[in-house]
């Protein structure tokens, strides 16, 4: 058989064939292959289960982290003054006005509104007093 | 789902979640396997591996189409993670080597880049020294099935990525036979490397 490519890639090929006969392996199979192994199948079975908990954790801290900067930026934008980007105050606007029944159908319409009104509309709703935006702190 | 509304060809995340929480002892018993094999090729240990896929599906950082099978999405990951990892510690390695000052630390799984550009290149002697390492590796995999013949074609094309199909042709074994014998090619490999690949 001729070789194709380097050592290490022949190696990473059998494993990637190795790990194919795992996924095509019958569920009876696999306990049995356990058993085989002296693994108690209920305490490997937890073992896994706590692994990915401790994973969702983890995400979840991470998420946590990443809101949190969010917020700080923001904060830190709002105090410099610096002018929001067109999506972002897209998404403000649509946070504010959903929080407000009584503002008119035509204020609802942002998708029809430029960059400009948007940004205009809400520097309109600030000078209202009505431009908090429920997501900020 | 409502009626009229389009399928997303993704799963979403909070569906990633449900779809591993809601797999079946084997479907667990199976990723654990997996991370096991791929691990054999890498600093992580298996469950590392699991966790930092876990982590990725989570998080959003790997997305899985619909039609995919999570087991199979998820040993996906562990491949990419353990194969960046891999070649992260073949460099770090080969760094240590030229300059024994450097302290050679165990690699995280998260810390790990997939992007190899965002690693230095290692030298060719590091290459060749790699080479011989996995050469001699490959040796001790097939020693293991000295005199069988049909057990040594079939690793070999594994290692030549020759189609299944075509391997089971090449040999002449029917069906059952065939899939028996890769098994046990699977089984004497767990057990001769549980550590990794070691020569």
């Amino acid at each position: 058989m001729t070789s194709k490519g380097s050592n290490r890639d022949a190696l990473d090929r059998l494993t990637a064939a190795l790990v194919e006969d795992i996924l095509s392996a019958s569920d009876e199979e696999i306990i049995a292959e356990a058993l085989e192994d002296r693994e108690v199948p209920a305490g490997a079975v937890a073992a896994v289960r706590a692994v990915f908990e401790k994973a969702a954790r983890l995400a979840a801290k991470d998420r946590l982290a990443a809101a949190r900067l969010a917020v700080t930026r923001d904060r830190v934008r709002s105090a410099s003054g610096s002018p929001l980007d067109p999506s972002e105050a897209r998404r403000r606007l649509g946070r504010i006005l959903a929080q407000d029944p009584n503002l008119t159908l035509a204020a609802r319409k942002g998708q029809d509104l430029t960059d400009k009104e948007v940004l205009g509309l809400l520097e309109d709703l600030k000078d209202l007093g009505l431009a908090a935006d429920p997501d900020e702190p | 789902m409502r009626s009229g509304q389009a399928e997303q060809p993704l799963l979403s995340q909070a569906e990633i979640v449900e779809a591993i929480r809601g797999l079946p002892d084997a479907g667990l018993l199976r990723l654990r396997r997996i991370a096991r094999a791929f691990a054999r090729s890498c600093p992580v240990e298996g469950d590392d591996l699991l966790q930092e896929a876990f982590i990725r599906a989570i998080a959003g950082a790997r997305q899985c189409p619909r039609h995919i099978d999570i087991v199979r999405f998820l040993a996906e990951a562990m491949h990419s993670i353990a194969s960046g990892s891999a070649k992260a510690h073949r460099r770090q390695a080969a760094a240590q080597a030229r300059d024994p000052a450097l302290r050679l630390v165990p690699i995280a799984a998260g810390a790990v880049s997939d992007d190899p550009r965002s690693q230095d290149v290692p030298s060719p002697e590091d290459v060749a020294a790699s080479e011989d390492e996995a050469g001699r590796i490959k040796t001790a995999v097939l020693n293991l099935f000295e005199g069988d013949l049909a057990a040594q074609t079939i690793i070999e094309g594994d290692m030549e990525e020759m189609e299944a199909e075509d391997i089971r042709q090449l040999i002449g074994l029917d069906r059952v036979r065939y899939a028996s014998k890769r098994r046990l090619i699977r089984r004497r490999i767990d057990q001769a490397f549980p550590n990794g690949w070691k020569p």
